[in-house]
């Protein structure tokens, strides 16, 4: 870890984790090595170069294949890629639905977008 | 635009994932010559053809990748990540 | 009236549908179309033509020709004759002033042609020019389709789907449904017509608008419009019936074979009562002529001569071949026309095979397949271009009314090729987009020049398949706005939010005279969250930074701050912040709020190049930032954190990790706003709890407003604002920065040859200049004010500009023009205010 205590939130809802040279086991890859840890884990990150990104990023369920269709064009899962109007989010296949993470500026934008997508479902 | 275009990582993705920087160019050695310089800032090839540019997955892995795509087509023979020419100045 | 129960009858007798046509009461039947339950009803004329005002009747009953064209529910140009019937719809005419049945405009059809030929509009109504827009309001009156209700706000919701499968079929029709049973993978069937029980999945009643690139195409289903990549699409759209041209071709009770078809066996109508039937593909009509009861006049193949006769646009006899023949009814086949376009789209080669007289696609590019009667599987002989006989009009294009003499005229004006003769008289670009005159029209240039139709060739097809609501392309509305993660917080205030880039920012509170006031005489707080900040460590990160900057930063000592601008190879501006250097391996970097993405991308980029030891990593939305600035700042944070605060053990341009009000921050001790502050740097999901406790404390918020005045009475530069793309560090006045002894860096090409025709330079005035007011010398143009703001403190106006070198000399005298007189201005070299920063560093 590295010791930017500044970055870290005092107490994150979901602690997620972007982790440099490498894709430790467990995470969701992110590029060729990088990747996020969500949530507690009890992956050994030594080696790693690891910054917390959990105030940067707000996760967003998405519960089925039809609403995510409206979403994104992405079919293939765990994946970073754009959602919506250009907005980059990872997204990983999570029980029958889907979680994206999407940046923490524009999750309000994101979060109202796709409950109006889910109304009109 | 709405071709697809392979992410070294990814896989394929639509354009509109991606940030087109341009063609490949060389950058001079030092001491360069204002005609040198200004060649390299504002002159392109700009070929009918096969054409090696840099690409930049903005939205998805923010990988910059080279790419040959023939620009009369857009057909994207291949993408690569070009390993890096290394620390020392261009001669 | 309709006939007595047919065996494939899409009606249900049993079940009345009521609507409103022209404010009167109509009714149907369910599985009625719009128009066929009008001409149920005795309605005729569906239509008048676009820019004669011709009555126009139904003619192909499948949504390709523009005759019955109504609004239905406030929406403009929909096709009755294949639009559903619904209850309680209200359905109205339009282009007419009166009514279909009688409309004053048919005036223009009497006496308009000799005022109105083709291309009229480039002839005439040129002078006066001033009187164009009356012209102009007159014109769009007189011709047009129908209009959109201006005052609606959209006409509903529109959604957007993705999908991604193995095999595409556009086309339900018997070809389309083989290729999409025999396919592998995932299947996808689209097709105009729904009532498809099929063992793949089906899209329908839906229209395939277009094939882009990437095996993209679009499907417009109601409101939703689906966006389809397919590996392999398999293009099943059948062939198009065509006309042929004779003189009164347009008439109402002139009609296609598969309009006759429907309108027998799916609706129960009688399309006429004596009919005259020409071309084979008519004469395949026995079964459906019985079943309606009509009599048959006439059964001809296509003859040398034909011409039709009317009264008020509605047949009354033919003259075929010499012969009249009375009849209320002419079906009319010119064969068939395979439906090409999504191909042509896609990049096939369109050729014309003389032996049928048909343009059929070949070359298809791999992904792209075509079957059935699009591919070219039919049969039949070529239809002559124009058949002789006396007459009035003779209609090439019914959507656009353009006429073979008009099609004759722009030959004879030099537009003589497809796509001139196109674009002159308007052919093909009607509603039908070609569908029913595409044919026609090349065979006619073939005939009038002399040549073949396949060097003439057809005009190039383009999207969308028909036409289509832009709302639809549009899709739902979207706002995409960055909120800084103290936005609720201005909100709260009452602040005045504006749009910098894609963020919303505080603008100013209320009163930003005061705000200045507040930072200069106590203590103010402004939100500074949408700066980009980042992080790049690792063994390579210093030189990497020196490489990348004209600055150097590897002999910057850990704890401190250095100013850094970033150039391009070309030595042009781009970028600036602050790069603090937290330890050997670390760096945090600052960079302007809308260039924040690109600075992380560039960095990325010349590292990918040069492969420093070094991670780069965008931690803009993971920190908040808020700059706290006044000379009651350090007695405000003392009671807030443990750390010392001494002028001496935290000094200007020192960057320390701290914890205020329980939040940990980076403290950056810098100055933009020229006045003792901290610059604290915390997580973003922790602002909130901060910025309440600094201004509990006694912080004033400031805004975007109050930080442009207080920076500029420093004199400080903002990139974008104050520099545009052929700025330089020389004629900035940022030489320093440079420090050109480092082996390589972004921008060292270009130090020799910077061009240094103008220089940046501060200037105080007595009146306010815009910005952009023009600095003059000699009466001639010397530079541009590129911020101006009235200082209180200073006592006076302030600004930057552009000048030539010579005037920049602290206290040159120059002119600055303002509503058109010029006044005169002193520059100034250092900042207005506290000139030696001893605010800053005290």
């Amino acid at each position: 870890m590295t010791r930017l205590s500044f970055l870290s939130p005092v107490s994150p809802s979901l602690r997620i984790l972007e982790v440099r040279c490498g894709v430790p086991d467990g995470s969701i890859p992110i590029g060729p090595d990088r990747a996020l840890v969500v949530g507690d884990t009890a992956a050994n990150l030594d080696g790693y170069r690891v910054y917390d990104m959990s105030a940067a990023l707000v996760a967003i369920e998405v519960e089925s294949e039809a609403l995510l269709q409206r979403v994104t064009e992405l079919t293939e899962f765990p994946a970073a890629g754009s959602i919506l109007r250009g907005v980059p989010a990872v997204i990983e296949p999570r029980g029958s639905g889907f979680r994206l993470f999407v940046p923490q500026e524009l999750s309000q934008y994101a979060a109202e977008t796709i409950d109006r997508l889910r109304s009109a479902l | 635009m709405s071709f697809l275009l392979t992410c070294p990582h990814c896989g394929s993705r639509p354009v509109d994932e991606f940030h087109f920087q341009g063609e490949v160019t060389r950058r001079p050695g030092p001491g360069a010559s204002l005609r040198e310089l200004t060649d390299y800032v504002y002159f392109r090839d700009n070929v009918a053809g096969l054409q090696r540019e840099w690409w930049y997955h903005r939205k998805g892995c923010k990988t910059w990748f080279v790419a040959e795509r023939d620009t009369r087509t857009n057909d994207v023979l291949r993408t690569l990540i070009p390993a890096p020419t290394g620390v020392a100045a261009p001669q | 009236m309709r006939l007595r129960s047919q065996p494939t009858e899409r009606i249900d007798r049993s079940r009345p549908i009521t609507f409103s046509y022209a404010g009167r009461e109509v009714t149907g039947f369910a599985g009625d179309t719009v128009g066929s339950a009008l001409y149920a009803a005795g309605r005729r004329v569906f239509s008048r033509s676009f820019k004669y005002h011709r009555p126009r009747g139904l003619v192909c009953c499948s949504g390709h020709c523009p005759n019955c064209m109504m609004t239905v529910d406030g929406v403009p140009n929909v096709r009755v004759c294949v639009e559903p019937l619904q209850p309680d719809i209200d359905v109205r005419d339009q282009n007419v002033l009166g009514s279909a049945d009688r409309d004053l405009l048919g005036i223009v059809d009497k006496v308009g042609g000799p005022f109105t030929p083709v291309g009229f509009y480039y002839r005439t109504m040129i002078r006066p020019r001033r009187a164009w827009p009356l012209y102009e309001k007159v014109l769009r009156n007189l011709a047009g389709l129908g209009r959109v209700d201006e005052t609606a706000n959209g006409h509903g919701h529109y959604d957007t789907v993705h999908r991604r499968v193995d095999v595409l079929v556009v086309g339900g029709g018997p070809a389309g449904r083989a290729a999409a049973r025999d396919a592998e993978g995932e299947v996808l069937l689209v097709d105009d017509r729904g009532g498809h029980e099929a063992p793949y999945e089906v899209l329908a009643p839906a229209t395939a608008l277009a094939i882009y690139e990437g095996g993209l195409v679009p499907v417009a289903l109601g409101n939703i419009l689906y966006r389809i990549r397919a590996e392999r699409i398999v293009v099943a759209t059948g062939a198009l019936e065509q006309p042929l041209l004779f003189a009164g071709n347009d008439l109402v009770g002139v009609m296609l074979p598969e309009a006759f078809r429907r309108m027998v066996d799916e609706w129960a109508l009688q399309p006429g009562e004596r009919a005259v039937l020409v071309g084979d593909a008519a004469a395949g009509l026995k079964l459906q002529l019985a079943r309606a009861g009509v009599e048959i006049a006439a059964v001809s193949p296509v003859p040398t001569s034909l011409s039709a006769q009317g009264r008020k646009g509605r047949l009354r006899s033919v003259e075929l071949d010499g012969v009249r023949i009375d009849c209320d009814l002419l079906v009319v086949s010119g064969g068939l026309q395979p439906a090409y376009s999504l191909l042509a789209q896609a990049g096939a080669r369109i050729e014309y095979e003389p032996r049928r007289g048909i343009f059929v696609p070949t070359e298809l590019p791999d992904g792209v397949e075509v079957v059935g009667a699009a591919a070219g599987e039919i049969e039949q002989v070529p239809a002559p271009a124009v058949l002789d006989g006396h007459g009035d009009k003779c209609f090439v294009c019914i959507c656009e009314d353009v006429t073979t003499k008009d099609v004759k005229r722009a030959l004879r004006e030099g537009f003589d090729s497809i796509e001139l003769a196109k674009r002159y008289t308007t052919v093909t670009m009607g509603p039908c987009q070609g569908k029913l005159c595409q044919l026609a029209s090349t065979r006619l240039l073939a005939r009038e020049t002399d040549t073949d139709e396949s060097a003439i060739g057809t005009t190039t097809a383009r999207p969308p398949w028909r036409p289509i609501e832009l709302g639809l392309l549009a899709g739902p509305h979207h706002e995409p706005a960055k909120l800084t993660p103290l936005h609720d917080r201005h909100e709260a205030l009452g602040a005045e939010v504006i749009w910098t880039g894609a963020w919303r920012r505080a603008f100013q509170y209320g009163d930003p005279a005061a705000e200045v006031r507040a930072v200069h005489e106590s203590l103010g707080l402004i939100d500074v969250s949408t700066l980009g900040k980042v992080l790049v460590e690792g063994p390579g990160a210093a030189e990497l930074l020196d490489r990348l900057y004209p600055n150097r930063f590897s002999d910057l000592k850990p704890g401190r701050i250095r100013y850094g601008v970033l150039t391009s190879d070309g030595g042009r501006i781009m970028d600036d912040g602050t790069v603090a250097r937290l330890d050997d391996e670390l760096f945090y970097v600052t960079t302007t709020s809308t260039g924040s993405e690109g600075v992380v991308e560039w960095f990325e980029w010349w590292n990918a190049i040069w492969g420093y030891d070094a991670e780069i990593v965008n931690v803009t939305g993971a920190l908040a930032a808020m700059n706290l600035a006044g000379p009651d700042a350090r007695e405000a944070l003392a009671p807030l954190t443990h750390a010392d605060l001494a002028s001496d053990s935290f000094r200007y341009l020192d960057a320390k990790e701290i914890t205020v009000a329980g939040v940990p921050c980076l403290a950056l001790r810098i100055g933009f706003v020229g006045e003792l502050g901290y610059e604290l740097h915390c997580p973003a999901t922790d602002a909130g709890r901060l910025w309440d406790a600094l201004v509990a404390d006694g912080a004033t918020p400031f805004g975007l407003e109050a930080q442009r005045v207080l920076r500029l009475e420093k004199g400080h530069v903002i990139v974008g604002q104050d520099t545009d793309s052929e700025s330089n560090l020389v004629s900035a006045r940022m030489q320093w920065t440079i420090k050109d002894d480092k082996f390589d860096f972004v921008g060292k090409l270009a130090v020799p040859h910077l061009d240094v025709r103008e220089k940046l330079v501060g200037f105080t005035t007595d009146v306010l200049p815009p910005e952009g007011a023009q600095v003059v010398r000699d009466g001639r143009i010397a530079g541009r004010v590129t911020s101006a703001r009235f200082s209180e403190r200073v006592g006076g106006a302030i600004g930057l500009a552009w000048v030539d070198p010579d005037s920049a000399e602290e206290g040159a005298a120059i002119s600055i023009r303002v509503d058109g007189s010029a006044h005169p201005a002193a520059v100034t070299l250092a900042p207005f205010y506290d000139p030696e920063g001893a605010l800053l560093r005290s």
